[in-house]
């Protein structure tokens, strides 16, 4: 099951990403690996209720105003 | 004077790798839709405004924790906080993966044992590349004499 996506965020990128934040001191190694994940999940959503719109509106390729919509209609829990 | 030149130089853009993300997306996207290159890069936009979203979260619980460095376990308690709590429990188990693959480099920094293969099965394994040089060697050199 997890061998879903082949392609995975470099670790060390998501690190330095996080330490842009001043506030933001030391982090564990494993710290990383599990944001990794979670931007993951987040980016599949994200695409998923952006395609919604690509459907809905009859297309066949996902545009930033698909993208748009998709955030705007998202009803959080 | 490029500043990825200095060392600890602070890099603006410092951002997921556009190729790295548009493999990722082509992954998660249906087979008959496409992305746009504007998509990609609204996307890529969101999801670093995520990892500081989230780390952001995290901090603070590793502050009201008391702890100077922020662990996993934060970043969970931060995903709860921020309403990604769908997001947990696959999130736990490649931290999981994560321990164990650790734990496995460990092992074969230690020891060759993890190969799976006995001392004599190795050995013989080593007969058996040594023999197939040796017959390439001697068949390289053939044609030539």
């Amino acid at each position: 099951m997890q061998k879903k996506y082949r392609t995975k965020f470099p670790v060390a990128r998501i690190k330095k990403i996080m330490q842009l934040d001043e506030d933001v001191g030391k982090v564990a190694q494993a710290t990383p690996v599990l944001i990794s994940k979670a931007l993951e999940l987040f980016m599949q959503a994200l695409i998923d209720e952006s395609v919604a719109q690509t459907r809905a509106a009859g297309g066949k390729r996902v545009h930033a105003g698909h993208m748009k919509q998709a955030i705007l209609h998202h009803r959080p829990v | 004077m490029s500043s990825s030149d200095l060392a600890g130089g602070i890099d603006e853009d410092l951002s997921l790798p556009k190729a790295t993300v548009t493999k990722l997306v082509n992954e998660m996207l249906p087979d008959d839709i496409s992305c746009a290159k504007e998509t990609r890069d609204l996307l890529i936009d969101c999801c670093v405004e995520f990892i500081h979203l989230v780390s952001s979260e995290a901090n603070e619980v590793c502050e009201k924790d008391s702890r100077k460095t922020i662990g996993p376990e934060h970043v969970i308690t931060a995903l709860q906080r921020l309403g990604f709590e769908d997001y947990i429990a696959e999130v736990r188990d490649s931290w999981d993966e994560h321990k164990e693959s650790q734990k496995e480099r460990e092992k074969r920094g230690k020891r060759m044992e993890k190969t799976g293969m006995t001392d004599e099965e190795m050995a013989r394994a080593q007969e058996e590349m040594f023999a197939q040089a040796r017959l390439r060697m001697q068949q390289s050199s053939q044609p030539n004499q």
